[in-house]
């Protein structure tokens, strides 16, 4: 009797128990994300987050992964390396199941050891440096190297542009990135039988250089010059030389090839030739129900680099699906290979590397027209 | 069955119960009242807050619209925009001297810079870098031309100083003056408010974040654009909500600015809003358990206090039960427990008055018990022993009371078996305290003389608190001598019942075999009459065909005269045309009518033919009734045609029967003979009429005459076997019992009769076309 006269505090303990109990879900998933966010690369890093963003958010509205929702957690590397390293320790002691970034190949070649050693996957976005090709560490990418793209563009520009001279620049603070570019295409371009006149560098912290730079390049009276910078320098740079020799060709190298370059650069920009990752003017339903989601979604263009984000945590993703164990992640990701993607399968080699095409453009009317669709 | 349980444990139920429910009452009220009251402030409190940050954000743009407008004024003043070398300096001075502008540019129609000053570049440098770049694909020159002039722009990237900005544009002269903000200047408010525990932040017309406590984050152009508080009520100037962000809950409101459209929002972990209201809800929880640990505790001890109180009033009740009256414990001190305790009292001495009454009621019981003079009352125990012994049962068994007390009751009057019998109804009347059947034992008198008595047993409670056996008994003696000479005589008259029986058996036996010879009989009569109704048949046969058979022999044997007279004419050679014409003409007559009467013989016979088959096989076949009526008037022609009688029939040609033509023809048959014979006198005339009635599968058919009737008491007797009334004038009375026979029973019909005194009588049978 004297029991049961007790039971009001067995009930309220049992809510309270029932209560806790109700409040506990899943934990969810952490993808964790690196690239630089402000200042004058984030054309690069900003539609690569937001392009990861449309990926983890189209992932969640269907719930999740196997029931588990995905959180993210964003850093801001400021293309600083000692920022990024700061960054990328600080996801991997909050223990995040995959990285993705960082969107520039001199910020990759600091922190891959990293990632190496935590063994967790780090997708690069747009990296695509030589230096991290054909490794077999957690570092993995959906673009082609460098060279690749380089070469494809030197033999558009020598074969069927017609060009035979080029004064090349680039820019010091993705030496990874830039430097193997133009030595890639230099070395192809050269190989097909044209000649490089001046080959310079700067560090893009100090805008009043590009003055000295542009008269420089002008001077070596090529043919072409070509830049390979971030957006905001090319167009200076398209400025400053086109001021100087209106009918001076320019080229860039990919990563200058985003919205900002026209937006910035205005008629100075008019007939450049610029090499991209993706098909902008495709007409693949993927793409542009990708393009219009992206596009309601951030109100702006998505450009390569949102393109190759959403991609990449999409790979990502599906593999978590197939394997739900991030320790595994890694062989899951190599012995699926081939993933669906906007605009082509991903197909992986055994280095998590694999193969993607360069679309050489030209901007003509302010759009970006592409000459060698195949 | 209930279980009574401890006061204690009762007690302590009814307080938990009564601690339990404000407990409840509480809890409901604070979340259907107090909690949605505390959100409610909480919302109000940021509204204020979010209301606020708008309008100092608002307060900052305008002062810094202000700044360029005045600008402006002064410029057109001076009329110094025209000259290039002024408005560099112009230009300078205030991007030196304003604290909003970092970058201050003219540009022409086509959106190429013509003019710039940027705060801490030199001018020089500013020029050779900045003048004569093309912003007219930038979003900053296309918004431009969306409207309204004199705009601040979206969140965009400078053109000239790489830094996420907004601009301020007013158009001057042919272009339009520009003045670019870089908004990390804008999260200060941000981080003053974040000091407060809330984070503010501002979003511009995409969701396009400007200002948040973390300055890195503001230049990171985050796009939220699928915050729930930006996404929801887009149209309402100021909404409060949960969201999520980052994985972390949020309780924010939004306030919409007006010029630049922008949003503000205010919010605060949810976490960290309800941190107070969940200490304030463990605290209370707290309580209440320590509310009911008292509660329980005190219960405790206040229902033991009661439990000794009533040990005291009990102790005092037991000892009333043991003849104490007077209060043997102290006088209680609450006011309920003293007067149960005097109460107890008053109920002793009225417990005390009662026995005393009872005593006397006893003893006038007794007294009763003692004088009834036939009626023997003992009370046994349920061993057998007697307890009391009135004078009935002195006088009835002659044994005294003082023998009975003292002896084993196989030593009373019953003896044997009997007094075994009587101990055990004795132990079961007193073990199941009912009440036994009237039961009836002998016994012997003390003088050896042998009696009946009759009586019954009964529980009643003694004060030993065992029960008694009364027991009544009455001397049946004289009865039962008297109800011995009754059984004897029953059994004589059983005797002689069965000499009766015996003799009665044997009549009934042979009135049987005498029925059995008679229904043999009438089988016989029953062909009998059979064989008489071919032999009119045959009588008909041969009165029918004596006619036309007859007339055939005349005419052959005229044609045979005719034949001889022309032959000896032939040979005598006397003959002449005309006697050899008359001639043929009288043989071709007399083969004709030879001829007409041989064939109609034929007919005949072929009915007969078929009247007889039908008649001696009772075979099934298909037929047409027309035809069999037909055929049967016309075998009764003999016994019809010498009558004044005429039957009529009316009946369709095409009406066919699957049945037994044999005895339906009988069954015709006698109904005409029937009314013939006993419709009409001697030589009186009449008509019988046939005629047919066509029902669904059924066919009725009637034989009326219009004869003299049957009276109405020989009607029930009409189709008894052997009834006639003219016997020994050639009624068999067989013919009606036929009918009714091979209608039921062959035929599977029914047959009645209507009939009217001097009017006539009508038969009609039913019987089904398809017989079954």
């Amino acid at each position: 009797m004297l029991k049961l006269s007790l039971s009001p505090i067995r009930l309220i303990s049992a809510t309270l128990v029932a209560l806790l109990a109700a409040c506990s879900e899943p934990a969810p998933w952490q993808f964790g994300f690196v690239g630089g966010l402000s200042g004058r690369v984030s054309d690069l890093g900003g539609p690569a987050r937001n392009g990861m963003l449309l990926a983890v958010e189209e992932a969640n509205s269907i719930g999740g992964i196997n029931g588990r929702t995905i959180q993210t957690q964003i850093k801001d590397d400021k293309q600083d390396a000692s920022l990024s390293v700061i960054a990328v320790e600080e996801l991997l002691a909050a223990n995040v199941d995959a990285i993705i970034g960082p969107v520039t190949s001199s910020m990759a070649i600091q922190v891959a050891p990293l990632a190496n050693a935590a063994k967790t996957v780090m997708m690069g976005v747009t990296v695509t440096t030589n230096e991290l090709s054909g490794l077999d560490d957690y570092f993995l990418r959906s673009l082609s190297p460098t060279a690749k793209h380089a070469g494809v563009t030197a033999k558009v520009l020598y074969q069927d542009v017609g060009i035979r001279s080029v004064a090349g620049v680039y820019d010091l603070r993705n030496e990874s990135y830039s430097k193997g570019w133009i030595n890639d295409f230099t070395t192809q371009f050269e190989a097909q039988g044209g000649t490089t006149t001046k080959l310079m560098s700067f560090s893009s912290q100090n805008p009043e250089e590009l003055l000295a730079i542009a008269d420089e390049l002008l001077e070596s009276q090529p043919e072409m010059v070509v830049f390979v910078t971030n957006a905001v320098d090319a167009a200076l740079l398209a400025k400053l030389v086109r001021e100087k020799n209106a009918s001076i060709k320019i080229a860039t190298s990919e990563w200058a090839g985003t919205e900002r370059l026209i937006e910035l650069g205005g008629t100075h920009v008019e007939g450049a030739y610029v090499p991209q990752y993706l098909d902008r003017e495709s007409r693949d339903l993927d793409y542009q129900k990708f393009r219009s989601a992206y596009m309601n979604r951030f109100n702006q263009e998505p450009g390569f680099p949102g393109l190759v984000g959403y991609n990449a945590t999409n790979v990502i993703i599906t593999a978590l699906r197939e394997n739900p164990d991030p320790k595994q992640l890694k062989h899951t990701i190599l012995r699926h290979k081939a993933y669906p993607s906007v605009q082509g399968d991903l197909t992986f080699d055994e280095f998590g590397d694999v193969t993607s095409n360069t679309y050489v453009t030209q901007i003509q009317n302010g759009t970006f027209r592409v000459l060698n669709r195949k | 069955m209930n279980k009574s349980r401890p006061l204690v444990s009762e007690l302590l139920y009814q307080l938990m119960l009564m601690a339990g429910i404000p407990i409840f009452v509480t809890v409901g009220l604070f979340f259907w009242q107090l909690y949605p009251q505390l959100t409610g402030n909480i919302s109000q409190e940021q509204q204020s807050i979010a209301t606020l940050a708008a309008e100092q954000t608002q307060q900052r743009i305008r002062t810094a619209e202000q700044q360029v407008l005045f600008f402006l004024e002064l410029a057109r003043e001076n009329q110094s925009l025209g000259n290039k070398k002024n408005v560099s300096s112009l230009l300078s001075g205030f991007v030196k001297q304003n604290s909003y502008f970092d970058t201050l540019y003219l540009l022409n129609t086509k959106g190429v810079i013509k003019q710039i000053a940027i705060r801490d570049t030199p001018t020089e440098t500013a020029n050779k870098l900045y003048i004569g770049v093309d912003t007219s694909q930038s979003a900053l020159f296309k918004s431009k031309e969306e409207g309204r002039y004199e705009r601040w722009s979206q969140v965009l990237l400078s053109v000239v100083t790489g830094r996420l900005s907004i601009a301020f544009m007013v158009p001057y002269a042919d272009g339009t003056l520009v003045a670019e903000l870089a908004i990390d200047r804008l999260p200060q408010l941000s981080q003053e408010l974040a000091a407060q525990g809330l984070i503010l932040i501002i979003l511009d017309k995409h969701a396009q974040l400007i200002a948040h406590p973390d300055p890195q984050l503001s230049q990171q152009q985050v796009n939220m654009s699928t915050l729930s508080l930006v996404t929801n009520n887009t149209q309402k100037l100021l909404v409060s909500g949960s969201f999520d962000m980052d994985g972390i809950t949020y309780f924010g409101t939004r306030v919409k600015m007006v010029s630049p459209d922008w949003n503000i929002i205010v919010a605060e972990e949810q976490d960290a809003i309800y941190a107070p209201l969940y200490r304030t809800l463990n605290l209370w929880l707290v309580s209440i358990l320590a509310i009911v640990v008292i509660v329980v505790l005190s219960a405790r001890q206040r229902a033991k206090e009661f439990s000794t109180r009533f040990g005291m009033l009990n102790e005092q009740a037991r000892e009333i039960t043991h003849g104490h009256y007077e209060r043997s414990i102290d006088e209680p001190k609450i006011t309920e427990f003293k007067e149960l305790s005097d109460n107890l009292i008053v109920m002793a001495d009225a417990i005390n008055k009662r026995e005393q009454s009872l005593q006397t009621q006893e003893q006038q019981l007794r007294n009763t018990l003692e004088s009834a003079p036939n009626i023997a009352i003992q009370w046994y125990d349920e061993t057998g022993k007697v307890h009391y012994w009135n004078r009935a049962s002195e006088h009835i068994f002659g044994i005294s009371e003082q023998r009975a007390f003292n002896s084993p009751l196989e030593q009373l009057m019953f003896k044997g078996p009997d007094a075994e019998d009587f101990k055990k109804l004795l132990m079961r009347v007193t073990q199941k305290h009912v009440s036994s059947e009237d039961f009836e034992l002998p016994f012997t008198h003390n003088s050896g003389q042998p009696g009946y008595v009759q009586g019954t047993v009964f529980s009643v409670p003694s004060q030993t608190g065992k029960d008694l056996c009364v027991c009544m008994m009455t001397d049946v003696t004289q009865q039962r001598q008297a109800e011995a000479n009754i059984i004897k005589l029953n059994q004589d008259l059983e005797l002689r019942v069965e000499d009766r029986t015996r003799i009665l058996k044997r009549t009934n036996s042979e009135l049987s075999d005498t029925i059995g010879t008679l229904n043999e009989t009438m089988e016989q009569l029953v062909h009998s009459e059979k064989l008489a109704a071919l032999g009119s048949l045959v009588a008909g046969i041969a009165h029918e065909l004596n006619t036309p058979i007859g007339n055939a022999l005349m005419a052959s044997s005229s044609l045979s005269d005719f034949t001889a007279q022309i032959k000896s004419d032939l040979a005598a050679d006397s003959i002449k045309k005309s006697t050899l014409e008359n001639f043929l003409n009288d043989a071709a007559a007399a083969s004709s009518i030879t001829y007409r009467n041989l064939e109609r013989a034929s007919e005949l016979i072929s009915s007969f033919k078929q009247v007889a088959a039908d008649q001696s096989s009772s075979q099934r076949r298909q037929f047409k009734l027309y035809d069999l009526v037909n055929e049967i008037l016309l075998t009764l022609q003999p016994q019809t045609k010498k009558l004044p009688i005429t039957i009529n029939t009316s009946i369709a040609q095409e009406i066919e029967l699957d049945s037994y033509p044999g005895p339906l023809g009988q069954v015709i048959s006698n109904l005409v003979i029937n009314a013939v014979i006993h419709g009409f006198e001697e030589g009186e005339s009449g008509v019988i009429t046939i005629t047919v009635e066509e029902l669904d599968h059924e066919l009725s058919i009637q034989v009326s005459d219009n004869g003299h009737g049957i009276e109405e008491a020989l009607i029930s007797k009409l189709f008894d076997p052997f009834y006639t009334t003219k016997l020994g004038q050639g009624g068999s009375g067989l013919g009606l019992h036929i009918v009714h026979n091979i209608t039921t029973e062959v035929l599977h019909g029914t047959v009645s009769v209507n009939t009217t005194l001097g009017e006539g009588t009508e038969f009609t049978i039913t019987i089904p076309r398809v017989a079954p």
